[in-house]
């Protein structure tokens, strides 16, 4: 089984040395796959219908997922070493087909490389008459990584974190008509075709569950790679001998009647972002990939932000992580002006106030003459202090900004030698 | 936005005459810290209204299920912190009112480790519904007395007002984590209870701040300072009590409310 694996991924890494990106629809949720050698792996659950009057699952709605798949990979193409999964529903009732339980599949069949990062999209589905009620949930993480961020000064360093790892968006709401609409996106986007255009006759893409035709069943994991594209078309190419042909085009821009399906779920552009946010987090790029990579991720988030007014805490989160891009990336302001608007958002967060007072240091430290107000960062960090304790990494940084103002590697401060002296003095206290 | 109305409908209401409740589960204490999630019902004047309870149930389904979420994820930080488990009540549990919480009741459910128990009520045919939350640990720590409050959800009468009738629920998240906070302090872990006091304290001022803002309810917003400021005094407790007495530096950033 193990040699089996390891010949899966060099297969795949091979591959992957010749296509930046990949994706899988119709794959088996109890059966899950992915890409171990991309860089980001995002993987869409069927969409969970919500629970009936006795608390049991009444189903799944699985085209949505599908066209949230295709709509995402299309936008991450600037990220290079990318790949989307869409996973269908369980054959059978099992409770296995949920974000905790297809995370530990991928990674228990070495699905997912260490380092490499892994997006996971669910959601329910709640219908009353004609209208639709949508809830989306996303995790994120990198395999065996810590999603830590180091500030390093010159032999001392601070360190902070992001605030979540879980994200769960505002409910949207599509009416009979707009479903509809969906339904009509996903029979265009469910087909292969000769030529990209929708006149090209095609073929329905194999499923795990079709009905087998001409005693031949289709293959369980539908691998592909994307080799080419033109505007919201893919030419894709199977890595399986096992179905007809070579491969073909794919409609893969999802629209509703004649609006992009972003507009009624925003949580799209949040989920290109946070893409773009973990590739960010992982790779040494060179200086016009790291800025290419940060254009676009800001470009997601800030339509996504654009778009949502209720939800405040996603919204910090959406200027956090690419506040924490920016740092990563060592461009601009290290994420502080996205750090300032999102603390007001979420209050609570202690990992937001202390990435906002390591910003604030290092920043001022890469652009020497900056002054930095010393009195706010202190408070910054015994804020978010107050808020988790003192196991935090602020009281750590704390310390280090002190020991930084006092050595002269952080100037203009506005703190005078006798109260760093002070601070110093009353951590050692501690 | 939720819309937090505290109207003559409570009163209305709290004027039933409690009775006892059954139990919500045979799952006995192992040290966990439980929140309990009644099923969502109709109040008992109301009838044919299964469109708003399906709303009222798809509501609280969701937001537990983020809350959830965040439970995990704080242990997942903080793996010393002790385990919050959310529990589905048996449907024969039916808590409607703030009364049928009665002391005896809150007692049994707080020496089970109950810190949190949250329930639905759809109230009439106009599609007003609520969302109580009983908050053990807190009455036990006299934050107040009762720490029992509800708050209206309109469930809609258009798709847009549904809409908004399904959103996140801040309240539930800053009562859980004052509530978490309460019995770390009455288990004397006093560290922690301090900095869950503070995070709750925060979440629940940020709430408190939105509905002053928004000048929808002046009742909800003075209960809601009370038991702000019990909060943080019981957090000032505890920072005496781990021998860290409250200082300027260990100022919990309350948003300021007038």
């Amino acid at each position: 089984m193990k040699i089996m694996n390891a010949f899966v991924i060099v297969l795949l890494l091979a591959s992957l040395a010749r296509f930046g990106y990949a994706g899988a629809m119709h794959v088996d949720c109890l059966n899950p796959i992915a890409y171990p050698a991309a860089a980001i792996n995002v993987v869409f659950l069927p969409f969970e219908l919500a629970s009936d009057a006795a608390g049991k699952k009444a189903g799944y709605f699985a085209e949505l997922s599908l066209l949230m798949q295709l709509d995402t990979l299309l936008h991450l193409l600037p990220y290079g070493s990318v790949a989307a999964v869409q996973l269908d529903p369980p054959s059978y009732n099992s409770g296995g087909c949920n974000a905790e339980e297809v995370t530990r599949r991928l990674f228990e069949r070495g699905q997912i490389m260490t380092n490499r990062g892994l997006i996971i999209v669910s959601g329910i589905l709640y219908q009353e008459g004609n209208d639709y009620y949508v809830k989306t949930f996303a995790t994120y993480q990198r395999r065996g990584a810590s999603e830590q961020i180091k500030f390093p000064l010159e032999g001392l360093a601070l360190f902070a974190n992001p605030s979540r790892q879980n994200v769960s968006f505002e409910s949207r709401h599509l009416t009979r008509d707009q479903l509809h609409q969906l339904e009509e996106a996903y029979q265009k986007a469910n087909v292969i075709r000769p030529e990209p255009s929708l006149d090209a006759p095609g073929t329905p893409l194999p499923s795990p569950f079709a009905k087998c035709s001409n005693g031949k069943c289709a293959a369980a994991n539908p691998r592909y790679s994307v080799v080419e594209q033109r505007g919201q078309w893919f030419r894709i190419e199977w890595f399986s001998s096992d179905y007809d042909g070579h491969g073909g085009w794919i409609l893969a821009g999802a629209e509703l009647g004649t609006e992009h399906l972003e507009n009624f779920m925003p949580e799209l552009y949040f989920i290109q972002g946070l893409a773009g946010y973990v590739v960010s987090r992982m790779q040494a790029q060179n200086p016009s990939e790291s800025l290419q990579t940060l254009q676009t991720l800001s470009e997601q988030f800030a339509s996504y932000i654009d778009r949502e007014k209720e939800d405040d805490e996603t919204e910090a989160l959406a200027y956090e992580l690419r506040g924490i891009a920016t740092a990563a990336l060592q461009q601009s302001d290290s994420g502080v002006a996205d750090f300032n608007k999102a603390v007001p958002l979420d209050p609570s967060s202690a990992d937001l106030r202390n990435l906002l007072a390591c910003a604030q240091i290092w920043n001022a430290w890469r652009k020497k003459s900056s002054a930095i107000d010393g009195k706010a960062v202190i408070k910054g960090f015994h804020s978010a202090l107050a808020l988790s304790g003192e196991k935090h990494p602020a009281a750590t940084n704390l310390s280090v900004f002190y020991q930084a103002a006092q050595e002269r590697i952080v100037t203009n401060t506005g703190l005078s030698p006798e109260e760093i002296k002070a601070g110093i003095t009353a951590i050692k206290r501690q | 936005m939720i819309k937090y109305a505290f109207t003559g409908l409570l009163a209305l209401f709290a004027t039933s005459v409690a009775t006892a409740l059954n139990p919500c589960t045979t799952q006995t204490d192992s040290g966990n810290y439980m929140i309990y999630v009644d099923p969502v019902t109709l109040s008992s004047a109301a009838a044919n209204q299964g469109v708003f309870l399906d709303r009222l149930r798809f509501a609280v389904e969701t937001n537990v299920q983020e809350l959830r979420q965040k439970l995990v994820e704080d242990r997942s930080r903080v793996p010393a912190m002790p385990q919050v488990v959310v529990i589905t009540c048996a449907s024969q549990r039916k808590p409607q009112q703030r009364t049928d919480f009665t002391k005896t009741e809150l007692k049994t459910l707080d020496q089970f480790g109950v810190v949190l128990e949250l329930w639905g009520l759809v109230l009439d045919t106009s599609g007003n519904g609520q969302v109580g939350y009983a908050l053990v640990s807190a009455t036990s720590q006299k934050l107040a007395n009762p720490a029992i409050y509800t708050v209206n959800r309109v469930l809609g009468s258009n798709p847009e007002s549904v809409q908004k009738a399904f959103s996140k629920d801040p309240v539930l998240v800053a009562y859980a984590t004052i509530a978490v906070g309460t019995r770390m302090f009455q288990n004397s872990d006093f560290s922690s209870a301090s900095s869950y006091l503070c995070t709750g304290a925060v979440k629940l001022s940020k709430v408190v701040a939105g509905v002053q803002k928004a000048n929808t309810d002046l009742i909800f917003v003075t209960e809601q300072k009370t038991l702000l400021s019990a909060t943080l005094d019981l957090r000032n407790k505890a920072l005496q009590a781990a021998g860290t007495p409250p200082s300027p530096q260990s100022t919990c950033p309350v948003e300021k409310t007038q």
